[in-house]
């Protein structure tokens, strides 16, 4: 069984903030749970950034292995060759991250954390002199 | 009181507008980072949630934003990094080898979505703007000072989750930044857009 998802109905124009990804994942999530395929229709759509597709993947794959969601994504015909290629090297790269050994995972998580976490350091609150 | 220790900015708190004024927004590399380069190992920080947030926000309202190509290699540069851990390019050289071209066509992805949503420019900086840096009396690094040169236009804000600049007189800065907000609060620094 194949559902078409219109992802402008869920995301709107842009394809950019984590409210968008939330509503976007928790439907696909559904209907692979429900035991449909699903075709991922992006008309309409403007912008699809490529860390909105890579935070719906991370979410994907903290539910499915690589091969379920691999098997369960189609596109629609006139979906751009750019998006369906961001997509698959979201998954190919989630795919290197998520099958590594677990403590790796945990490794190179905190590592990437840091590079993201670095600014936040700096942010901590200055003391500031009084008078 | 050491007067760079005081804020001077205009602050606003990006995390609720719905309609931002038609500034000219220059987004600090810090924002790029949180929007652009953002991996599927995310972190459930402010930044993750309200950065991309405002910039969906400004993107629907057509609304001018900008960079500079210096906060773009900036930009590349932490994304190299990223790529690195999950690629695990430098741990074996044979990764390197096999995921070489999928490191590349992540980069270029990247760089096409800030090509695509924001404006490029390219600035540089000459010896009066050196001169003016020497004369300051606040802290903050020399890039940085060109984009308070900008602002000080009065038509633009900067979008930034960098504390150290609420602490430039004269410019608008558009923050999550908690500890930032406070002290712009305390020191009745902080606007309201209503």
């Amino acid at each position: 069984m194949k559902k078409t998802i219109k992802v402008f109905d869920l995301c709107g124009e842009y394809c950019i903030d984590e409210n968008d990804v939330k509503n976007l994942s928790q439907v696909l999530i559904d209907e692979i749970r429900n035991g449909y395929k699903v075709e991922l229709d992006f008309s309409e759509v403007d912008t699809v950034l490529t860390a909105f597709l890579n935070s719906v993947i991370g979410d994907l794959f903290e539910e499915f292995d690589y091969n379920i969601i691999k098997q369960h994504f189609t596109f629609t015909e006139d979906t751009s060759k750019a998006i369906k290629e961001k997509f698959y090297r979201s998954l190919e790269n989630a795919k290197n991250f998520y099958e590594s050994p677990k403590e790796k995972q945990e490794e190179i998580k905190e590592r990437v954390r840091k590079i993201f976490i670095k600014e936040i350091d700096v942010n901590e609150p200055i003391q500031h002199s009084s008078g | 009181m050491n007067p760079s220790n005081i804020p001077r900015a205009e602050v606003y708190d990006l995390r609720n507008i719905d309609q931002p004024p038609s500034y000219k927004y220059f987004l600090d590399t810090n924002i790029l980072k949180f929007v652009f380069a953002r991996s599927f190992i995310r972190e459930k920080t402010y930044q993750i949630e309200y950065y991309p947030q405002f910039f969906r926000t400004l993107t629907k309202n057509k609304i001018f934003k900008f960079t500079f190509i210096y906060n773009l290699l900036e930009l590349m540069a932490v994304l190299d990094r990223v790529e690195e851990e999950l690629l695990q390019i430098k741990i074996i050289k044979s990764y390197r080898q096999n995921n070489l071209e999928q490191y590349l066509l992540s980069r270029q992805a990247i760089f096409e979505d800030v090509q695509k949503s924001l404006n490029l420019l390219t600035t540089t900086i000459n010896i009066d703007t050196i001169t003016d840096y020497f004369n300051i009396d606040y802290s903050i690094d020399l890039y940085d000072f060109v984009y308070h040169r900008l602002a000080q236009s009065g038509e633009t804000a900067i979008v930034t989750d960098d504390y150290e600049f609420i602490f430039i007189p004269d410019v608008k800065v558009f923050t999550a930044n908690q500890n930032a907000i406070q002290t712009a609060s305390r020191f009745r620094r902080l606007n309201s857009l209503s």
